[in-house]
């Protein structure tokens, strides 16, 4: 059931609030970002849900592996790659 | 902040070494301060600590030297926040004994950071499961047998804010000491940051647990101070409130304290009264010294001690970084990082501590930038300047609003002002002299916390307001003799300070001020709370003044000299706009070493005042011609 709901991979700022999803990758054209990316926290594997948008529309926070929030531009947020879940994965 | 980093003697004494290292907001400095004693400021967002600091403590006969790390997120990072800390740790990790800060309710971040330790280091470590109290009100248990088998290095679970958890905490570190040191684990490879962040959520998953999270209390306050309808009333909301109330709680105290020390004042100019003391040095101790000394007594000190307690507890409860998540849209416009926002809180306490905050500002370009524009924001003396003048001069213009009202809305306007032209100025700079779009913006929202208020207000009380009283006291003691001195030495029957001011006085008009002003701002350089007392010196000439702390004593003053509405608003932009004062000056050059930075510090402020003034003064004529 849940592999069949498993939808493509898709970069963290179309993703929408609430719903949660695993970090796959970094975007090539951000190559130069990766470490940094990775040392805040947003390593391929994680579990990453969008929380809430600023007034402003961006930046938006996410919880990192059910644990702490990071807010990110959309403009970083698009190199992040995520594979969403289906609510069957999905564990806390 | 900057607290000398101790150097250890250990060929003489038993002196064993130890580091605290964890994330951001894990509590370190808490730690930090209630192993040591000291009273390093704890603050509830990331990269709160941006130097490492050092500390002892003595145990069982034997020395403690303890040095606080700043907030890091990895050993092995790129970011100049984070550099201390990975630098500090690689050089010094054998032979000493670091303490790895966790937070309890997010055991997988410190849990990997320990691994990443255990696998780049060779020194012997110790985890620390922080906030135990918060994450046994959430459900969360924690198996630390368990834990510390599978890491292979001794846990503990504290809650650094309890005395009991610190000494169980250095009881464990005395036991443990020598045992660790001689036998360091067996070290595995070098893992990539998804294999040991599997390893660390497996770790975790066999030794906790937990109740399924229903998104907390803090995202529900999230939601609301982040919503659009809410979050910016809200926060501006707040910070009137707090303008509020300090103007208005500031009165009483102030006038109590001038009455005061109006009081003491024959008592202790009794024995000056002695024929053998000339009368020039009555004058320069009791009208220089003693009465600039207690101004800045009574005038500064009360705003301050309301202001920066109050303001603590804001920060200490976490709602810092979420002003920064609401305004960072505008910072972005600018080219610059959100977390400028958070440098600017620092700056309203102290511009200097504000400019060591800047560290955390994301490459040295825009570093540069928050560096020369943090002296808009007014630090608690110029604040202190503000909040009379507003209420001398704007406080009487709607008489039927609640006492303290409008004053309190022309702070909060001034400030404002402040934030347009740091973001006016931060676009301009970042469009030519420092243009840079490689960076990338990652803010942290810490959990809120409760914020302990009897230690909050404390410490600020202390660490903050005293401090920075002091130091004023220490530079204005001087000054108000050398003032006097001026005001008393006459030239041609007119005192010498009214000859320098005279020479001033062209310029002063042309932007809507006067020469005594000019002159004000200049001498109060080392110090910017002197800056009224020197002009009211200056003002009354023959060095006395009367009453210090009575704003009505203050207006008449004023208003003495042919100080209109446009002299007292450019006053305040003035105030707002100058320059840096001496120590902040030091500080900016300490920093970033760079001549330029210093000087673009400098004239930056000062071109912004007075293009304002100018505007001021001349739409102000242009006014009356046409009315």
């Amino acid at each position: 059931m849940g592999a069949e709901r498993k939808k493509g991979v898709i970069p963290l700022n179309r993703l929408p609030i609430d719903s949660s999803a695993l970090i796959s990758g970094i975007s090539e054209k951000a190559a130069e970002k990766t470490e940094l990316l990775v040392n805040t926290g947003f390593v391929p594997g994680e579990r990453v849900t969008p929380l809430f948008t600023s007034p402003a529309g961006d930046p938006t926070a996410y919880l990192l592996g059910g644990c702490f929030t990071v807010a990110l531009r959309h403009a970083e947020a698009e190199n992040i790659l995520v594979t969403e879940e289906s609510y069957e994965d999905r564990t806390i | 902040m900057r607290i000398e980093l101790f150097k250890t003697k250990t060929e003489n004494r038993r002196v064993r070494r130890l580091y605290l290292l964890g994330n951001p907001n894990v509590g370190k400095s808490t730690v930090f301060n209630g192993m040591t004693g000291l009273k390093q400021h704890t603050g509830n967002w990331s990269g709160k600590t941006v130097d490492a600091a050092g500390g002892k403590y003595t145990y069982n006969g034997i020395e403690y030297c303890l040095t606080d790390l700043p907030g890091t997120h990895s050993v092995d990072s790129d970011l100049s926040e984070e550099r201390v800390a990975g630098g500090e740790m690689r050089s010094a990790a054998s032979g000493a004994v670091t303490l790895i800060i966790a937070d309890a309710s997010a055991l997988k971040r410190g849990v990997a950071l320990a691994l990443e330790f255990i696998e780049e280091t060779r020194g012997g470590a110790i985890l620390c499961v922080n906030f135990c109290d918060i994450a046994a009100e959430k459900g969360i248990n924690i198996d630390f047998g368990r834990l510390s088998s599978l890491l292979g290095i001794p846990v503990t679970g504290i809650t650094a804010k309890h005395g009991a958890d610190i000494k169980r905490l250095k009881a464990l570190i005395d036991n443990e000491f020598d045992k660790i040191i001689s036998s360091v684990p067996q070290r595995g490879e070098k893992r990539q940051p998804a294999e040991r962040l599997k390893a660390a959520e497996k770790i975790v998953s066999e030794c906790v647990s937990a109740p399924r999270l229903e998104g907390g209390l803090t995202l529900k306050i999230d939601r609301l101070l982040t919503s659009g309808a809410v979050g910016i009333p809200v926060m501006i909301a707040f910070l009137g409130m707090i303008l509020w109330l300090t103007i208005r709680g500031a009165n009483y105290p102030s006038e109590l304290l001038s009455r005061f020390f109006g009081f003491l004042k024959p008592y202790i100019a009794a024995p000056l009264q002695h024929p053998a003391v000339p009368s020039f040095i009555r004058g320069m101790i009791m009208d220089g010294v003693y009465d600039t000394v207690t101004w800045i007594v009574a005038v500064m000190l009360p705003p301050m001690a309301i202001f920066f307690p109050l303001f603590t507890l804001l920060e200490d409860a976490g709602f810092l970084p979420r002003i920064a998540f609401n305004l960072d849209k505008c910072y972005a416009r600018c080219g610059m990082s959100g977390k400028q926002c958070l440098t600017q809180c620092m700056g309203l306490g102290c511009n200097a501590v504000g400019v060591c905050g800047c560290r955390i500002m994301p490459g040295e370009k825009q570093r540069a930038v928050a560096v020369i524009t943090n002296s808009f924001i007014p630090c608690n003396g110029r604040f202190a300047i503000l909040i009379s003048l507003s209420a001398i001069f704007v406080g009487g213009v709607a008489p039927g609003a609640p006492q303290g009202l409008v004053p309190m809305l022309c702070v909060l306007g001034l400030i404002c002002l402040a934030a347009a032209a740091t973001w006016g100025v931060s676009r301009v700079l970042t469009k030519t002299l420092f243009k840079d779009n490689s960076q990338t913006f990652a803010l942290e929202l810490p959990e809120y916390r409760r914020p302990e208020i009897i230690k909050t207000l404390g410490v600020s009380l202390v660490s903050r307001t005293l401090r920075i009283v002091g130091r004023a006291l220490l530079v204005s003691a001087p000054t108000g003799a050398a003032v006097w001195l001026l005001a008393n030495i006459t030239i041609g029957g007119l005192p010498l300070l009214t000859h320098i001011s005279r020479f001033f006085d062209p310029f002063g008009r042309f932007i809507g001020v006067d020469g005594f002003i000019i002159l004000a701002f200049i001498l109060s350089l080392p110090a910017n709370e002197i800056t009224l007392p020197i002009l009211v010196m200056g003002y009354t000439a023959a060095g006395t003044m009367t009453d210090a702390g009575n704003l009505e004593t203050l207006r008449q003053v004023f208003e003495a000299n042919g100080w209109t509405i446009v002299t007292a608003v450019n006053m305040m932009l003035l105030t707002l706009f100058h320059w840096p004062c001496a120590t902040t000056l030091m500080t900016i050059y300490h920093e970033t070493k760079s001549r330029n930075v210093l000087a673009l510090s400098f004239l930056t402020p000062c071109f912004v005042g007075i293009i304002l003034c100018l505007f001021v003064k001349w739409s102000s004529v242009l006014l009356k011609l046409i009315i």
